[in-house]
């Protein structure tokens, strides 16, 4: 017997060393280990091993599960909504603890989706999401970071998120809204050259009869007072607030103008732009 | 026998400034600068965007208008003058030359094909006062140097060629650190370009006591024993010491004996402010941690916590970009054999501080702080007119590559990296593991010992004997809105005191307007009827 | 030269304080790890004293006094005195050698009288510049430290000690950066190379006198890092990375026993309880009773397989118990009596394993310190033991290994910054090369361009 199991096993360390660091900022657990993640990951596999796999952001490792529950003959809708998707929650989990960051997100994100078109092949069609969503930055400009926030956001919440891509003409945007017919549509622009375009999009819109609530967002210069200078538009203030506006025109059926409003309570935390 | 005289001028974004230079004895006569462009807005695509929306022709004759009264200022004999170099980035020197700007205002192929744009040849040119409005003698010369390809234009070509680095053999890296940077990296000669929207805050704007580099400005300061010292301009545009102050609080600790006071703070200052915040722990990203969250200097200049998030996305455009740019051509940051910095920002700011918060590689061993190169090279080009076709071949010859960062996956997942330090608190070696994570090169380690060759005393090494000039300039544009209740709100809203109101005339000072970018008088009528166009179609008016 | 590759001590279990597997005898009737804790004291010179050799003179004397005069009035049955030489007692031998001989003139006056045990321990100060030509070797400063250490030896030192300072200008760059390779260079390779220049110039001095070789310490590196790391709450650099460091330095302060040095190792050799398993050397080590110099997290554990227990260092001045060399004599004092009773009574291993538990778990540098970790990485240098390179490499795994291990079992959890340090450092270590040669060749390239002052004609590489 070694001093290790004699004494060892009897010490309360708290009445001998405190390891202030680790309880100012939390022990570096691994994040399947988190108590909020393990209650939100499946217990049993192969879910389990795709939902750690979109977790760690490793497209193989997830991959790998999917088709290994699509050759045992699990559902494809099961694998999206007991892996793939509970993968996701684990991810905004620990991203809202302030554990992850974005990088984090895209790199999950992508692992989730490359797992979602896995097992639509499978499906043979799109598998059923929240509801459709369509996202475009505006002609003539190139900046697309803030889109994909937003694409993946919303993905990762369980939307089908169209991604129109950058340098979107007007037309374009105006066709996707009939085709896909969207709860709302997003633009994004950083240049003031090319933000003009937005409320030229509102007024197609309008023309056609298409009442989509438009969120705006942007980089520098767009701003609260030019998105809401027309009708339909919300200003979108961070890329992570867009899903929880989506929940509430799903859910609750919120008009522009609520979303206007009620911006701070929706997305449930402070906003400065809307205080 | 009169003499003969010579214009040098750089359009930047921030101002126009200009030099008369005898022609025999190549000596500079006397220098004018303004402290704002004359159109409105406040980085280079506000104007662009100006342009478009009034018109180009308006445009320009708003910026000839400016030039004219800077070299008005100038004190030589304008009918003596023979040559004239004007330098800029190519939207400048594109309003300047009253050709196409459309194409560098729109990304992609679909606007331009709906616009049916065709860009324009931006290769060296020589034309006419007359052409281009300009008051001097009609018989003068201006010369305009080429662009080295459609997205890198004549300033970069000036920061390139007074560095000296294209025939030299070795790892450089060359940039114009101003609120679109222009940054290249030559290797071996080829050279590979980027240009970075910092953002106005890197020129003091869009800071809540920012301004440009002016007198009176604090562009730098320096930790003390007893608290930070401020340095300022004086009315020559040298430094200064100021008083030195409890940061936390704004206590003055000692008094200067320069009685000199601050009236501002320019991007410079704002970066000194935070690389000591840093090192002192009074600033802990994204906090300021002192009772009223402020950073406090001399004569109630402070800095707020949103200005610091402000300077830290351009800091981070910077360095996301230095990355971008080392990943695309294939070397390591750390093995930059020089690092060249032009502008006014470039020059002004402390080297070591902009080492310390990643304005320019940590590991920069060899820094050269290069003043207006733009300036320097107009310089260059009225003095020696037989410049201008070898600048052409070298445009030419140039084997470059541009790297357009919105479009670049790589730049795209660092300055997420970026957005997670400054925006949400990401402790700086998780961002180290992510880029190993990602498989580019980590952030080299410090360079302790860095070189720094500052050669001048001022970003314009030599003023003249006659000194220097301030202009103001700007047009006071007047409108009368039908409905207007005079309750004033517009006048309240604009964040420049651009406005003021006389017998229910609104009257619009164009170089303290943020332009189309800002729109606040517009958006806060709550009578829905102040038109901007109005003050524009006034100013058609006068000028038919 | 001799290397070890095998452990003296079969197992941890044995390690004990107090007893050594090659105690060591010297002059005025002292053995050290012979079945008692000896208790060290060292006193700096007052500041001031430097300018003049009577001055210093006069202070070393003082000190050796009043640390005598206190040893006898509470009834210590040993103690060793210490001098740490400054720059001026190094620089001028003769300094060194009057300075010694005054000490050692009165610790033989109260053995004479009281038969009370006592050391007299030199260590005169490693003078050598890396950045100045020639460096290292060879240079004026260079011989003024083996003049020194001659005239310490000769004088009637009991034993002789050095810090030396080899590999600290890359290790150093490596510590401040979180350069691991730059690290495992610094005090694997050149510590080791340099460590073999000095102490076999060292063992050489000793055979000519009645003066033993002691031990040196990795404080110019390992320590830097130590310190660098500070308090739990500071982050300037990993506490794991500096665990790691530790490790390190334990393969390269072996190099002090290869050639020759027989101990007590230098007591702020914290790897110290490492290379006693390794070798079965005494050694000196300190903590609790050091705290006068520097804090460490580790207080107590390092005492646990101590056989001289030392203050570190204190300027000599008044404190309100007496004069610092009485105060803190009286301080290790206690606390060797307190060990050497656990020793009589037969519970010293109780002692020892209570010493360690306060520690553990404190810190990661204290847990891979607890002398059954101490075991596991000397095991792992010892399976290297012929190669610098490679067995400090091996002792830096085996530390991450230790460190994870805890971690895992829920004993030692670590803050994201130091558990993404460790993952990366070892990570960086497990990828580098298996053969000394080429890890040379490759550090030689990128750390003479990145570190001025680095010199390899310094290790005649």
């Amino acid at each position: 017997m070694s001093y290790v199991e004699e004494l060892e096993s009897q010490l309360d360390q708290n009445f001998i060393a405190i390891r202030y660091n680790v309880e100012m900022e939390g022990p570096a657990i691994k994040p399947e280990s988190d108590p909020d993640v393990q209650n939100i990951l499946p217990k049993e596999e192969p879910y389990k091993s795709i939902a750690t796999g979109v977790l760690y952001g490793d497209m193989e490792a997830t991959l790998n599960g999917v088709k290994e529950g699509l050759e045992e003959d699990l559902s494809p809708i099961d694998i999206i909504n007991n892996g793939l998707m509970k993968g996701m929650d684990a991810v905004s989990a620990l991203y809202t603890k302030g554990f992850y960051f974005l990088p984090d997100l895209m790199l999950s994100g992508d692992s989730m989706m490359e797992g979602v078109k896995e097992c639509e092949k499978v499906l043979g069609h799109k598998s059923e999401t929240k509801a459709t969503t369509v996202s475009f930055v505006a002609e003539g400009d190139p900046h697309d970071i803030g889109k994909n926030l937003v694409v993946m956001f919303l993905r990762a919440n369980g939307y089908d998120a169209i991604d129109l891509g950058r340098d979107v003409p007007t037309e374009e945007v105006i066709n996707a809204v009939e085709e896909y017919k969207p709860i709302f549509v997003t633009g994004t622009a950083l240049m003031t050259t090319t933000m003009t375009v937005f409320p030229k999009v509102v007024e197609e819109l309008e023309k056609k009869g298409l009442k989509v609530p438009a969120l705006g967002c942007g980089g520098g210069s767009v701003r609260k007072d030019f998105v809401e200078s027309f009708p339909m538009s919300v200003y979108g203030v961070e890329a992570y607030h867009t899903p929880k506006l989506a929940d509430s025109i799903l859910k609750d059926k919120k008009t522009w103008k609520e979303l206007r409003k009620e911006y701070s309570e929706i997305v449930g935390e402070f906003v400065p732009e809307y205080a | 026998m009169k003499n003969k005289f010579g214009i040098a001028i750089d359009i930047g974004t921030s101002g126009i400034r200009a030099q008369a230079l005898d022609l025999e004895s190549s000596q500079v006569i006397s220098t004018s600068i303004t402290l704002r462009h004359p159109l409105p807005g406040a980085n280079v695509v506000d104007h662009l965007h100006f342009a478009i929306e009034v018109g180009r022709d308006t445009a320009h004759d708003l910026l000839i208008e400016a030039i004219n009264k800077v070299i008005e200022s100038l004190n030589i004999d304008l009918g003596s003058v023979d040559r004239l170099a004007v330098c800029g980035n190519p939207i400048q020197l594109s309003l300047f030359h009253n050709i196409e700007i459309r194409d560098l205002a729109y990304w992609g192929e679909h606007a331009l094909e709906r616009l049916q744009v065709t860009p324009p040849s931006r290769d060296a040119t020589i034309t006419l006062p007359g052409e281009m409005g300009l008051k001097v003698n009609e018989k003068a010369e201006i010369f305009i140097p080429p662009a080295i390809k459609h997205e890198i234009g004549a300033d970069a070509l000036a920061m390139l060629v007074k560095s000296g680095v294209l025939e030299k053999q070795g790892i450089y890296l060359v940039s114009d650190f101003g609120t679109n940077a222009e940054i290249a990296l030559i290797i071996d000669g080829e050279v590979y370009t980027c240009s970075a929207a910092a953002g106005p805050a890197i020129e003091g704007q869009m800071i809540e006591k920012g301004r440009l580099a002016s007198p009176g400005a604090i562009c730098d300061l320096e930790l003390t024993d007893y608290g930070w010292k401020t340095l300022i301009l004086d009315d020559d545009l040298m430094v200064r010491d100021g008083d030195v102050v409890d940061a936390s609080n704004g206590k003055i600790i000692s008094t200067s004996t320069d009685k000199i006071i601050s009236t501002g703070i320019t991007g410079t200052g704002v970066i000194a402010a935070f690389s000591l915040g840093l090192n002192t722990g009074l600033i802990s990203i994204p906090k300021i941690k002192s009772d009223d969250h402020r950073i406090h200097l001399q004569d109630e200049i402070y800095l707020t916590e949103k200005d610091i998030f402000n300077i830290g996305k351009a800091l981070g455009a910077f360095r996301a970009a230095h990355l971008t740019l080392a990943e695309e051509a294939g070397v390591l940051l750390d093995d930059i054999d020089a690092v060249y910095m032009a502008g006014a920002s470039g020059f002004y700011v402390d080297a070591l501080k902009s080492l310390d918060i990643g304005q320019i590689p940590p590991s920069s061993r060899e820094i050269y702080q290069m003043g207006n190169t733009s300036l320097s090279l107009a310089r260059d080009l009225v003095l020696d007119p037989a410049l201008l076709d070898k600048l052409q071949t070298i445009a030419g010859q140039m084997r470059s590559k541009h790297i357009m960062l919105a479009t670049s996956q790589t730049f795209e997942k660092i300055y997420s990296l970026e957005l997670s330090l400054y925006d949400q608190g990401m402790p700086f070696w998780m961002y180290n593991e992510w880029l190993g994570r990602y498989g580019y090169q980590k952030i080299p380690p410090k360079e302790s010992h860095p070189k720094i060759h500052r050669i001048f005393e001022r970003d314009i090494p030599e003023l003249g004997e006659e000194g220097l000039h301030i202009v103001k300039v700007g047009s006071l544009l007047e409108a009368e809105f039908e409905g207007c209740t005079e309750c004033l709100t517009c006048i309240k809203n604009c964040p420049e005191n651009a406005i003021t109101m006389e017998d229910g005339v609104i009257m619009l000072r164009t170089d303290l307007c943020l332009g189309t970018a800002c729109q606040r008088c517009v958006l806060a009528c709550p009578e829905k009827v102040f038109k901007y166009g109005e003050f524009l179609k006034a100013e058609e008016n006068n000028n038919s | 030269m001799k290397r070890f590759t095998r452990m003296v001590y079969k197992n941890p279990e044995e390690i004990v304080f107090g007893r050594a597997k090659f105690p060591v005898s010297q002059r005025w009737n002292i053995q050290f790890g012979a079945g008692y804790v000896v208790p060290e004291v060292k006193v700096a010179p007052q500041e001031g004293s430097e300018a003049s050799k009577e001055k210093m003179t006069g202070e070393c004397r003082n000190i050796a006094q009043s640390a005598c005069e206190r040893a006898v009035s509470i009834g210590l049955p040993t103690f060793m005195l210490e001098q740490e030489h400054v720059f001026q007692q190094t620089n001028n031998p003769e300094w060194a050698a009057e300075c010694t001989q005054i000490q050692a003139e009165v610790l033989e006056s109260y053995h004479d009288e009281y038969d009370i045990k006592v050391s007299l321990r030199q260590t005169p100060a490693d003078i050598r510049l890396e950045e100045r030509s020639p460096g290292l070797r060879g240079s004026d400063y260079d011989n003024k430290v083996e003049e020194s250490l001659e005239a310490c030896a000769a004088n009637g030192a009991s034993d002789i000690c050095i810090e030396s300072m080899g590999g600290k200008s890359v290790s150093d760059y490596g510590i401040s950066r979180g350069d691991i390779k730059a690290t495992l260079f610094g005090i694997g390779v050149l510590g080791s190379i340099d460590m073999e220049y000095v102490w076999d110039r060292i063992v050489n001095i000793c055979k000519k006198y009645d003066c033993r070789p002691g031990g040196d310490t990795d404080c110019a590196q390992a320590n830097t890092a130590m310190f660098m790391a500070g308090g739990l709450l500071d982050k300037d650099i990993a506490h794991t990375t500096a665990a790691l460091a530790r490790a390190m330095g334990a393969a390269r302060s072996l190099v002090a026993v290869e050639c020759g040095a027989i101990g007590p190792l230098k007591d702020c050799g914290y790897e110290n309880p490492i290379v006693k398993a390794i070798s079965g050397v005494p050694i000196a080590t300190e903590g609790k009773n050091a705290v006068c110099a520097h804090s460490d997290l580790m207080g107590n554990l390092i005492a646990g397989v101590t056989d001289v227990w030392s203050n570190e260092s204190v300027y000599h001045r008044q404190e309100m118990g007496g004069t610092t060399p009485e105060v803190w004599l009286q301080a290790t004092g206690f606390e060797a009596a307190l060990m050497n009773t656990a020793l009589q009574t037969e519970t010293a291993e109780t002692l020892r394993d209570i010493y360690t538990l306060t520690d553990k778990y404190r810190d990661p540098q204290a847990l891979i310190l607890a002398y059954d970790n101490a075991y596991r990485i000397g095991e792992a240098i010892i399976n290297y033991g012929k190669d610098p390179y490679l067995r400090s490499r091996a002792a830096a795994l085996e530390a991450g290994k230790i460190i994870n291990e805890a971690s895992e079992a829920g004993k030692l959890y670590l803050t994201r910054f130091e558990r993404d340090s460790l993952d990366s450092a070892l990570k960086v270590l497990e990828e580098l090369p298996m053969d000394a040669d080429q890890f040379t060749d490759e550090c030689l390239r990128i750390y003479t361009r990145k570190v001025a002052e680095f010199d390899p004609k310094s290790y005649e590489l």
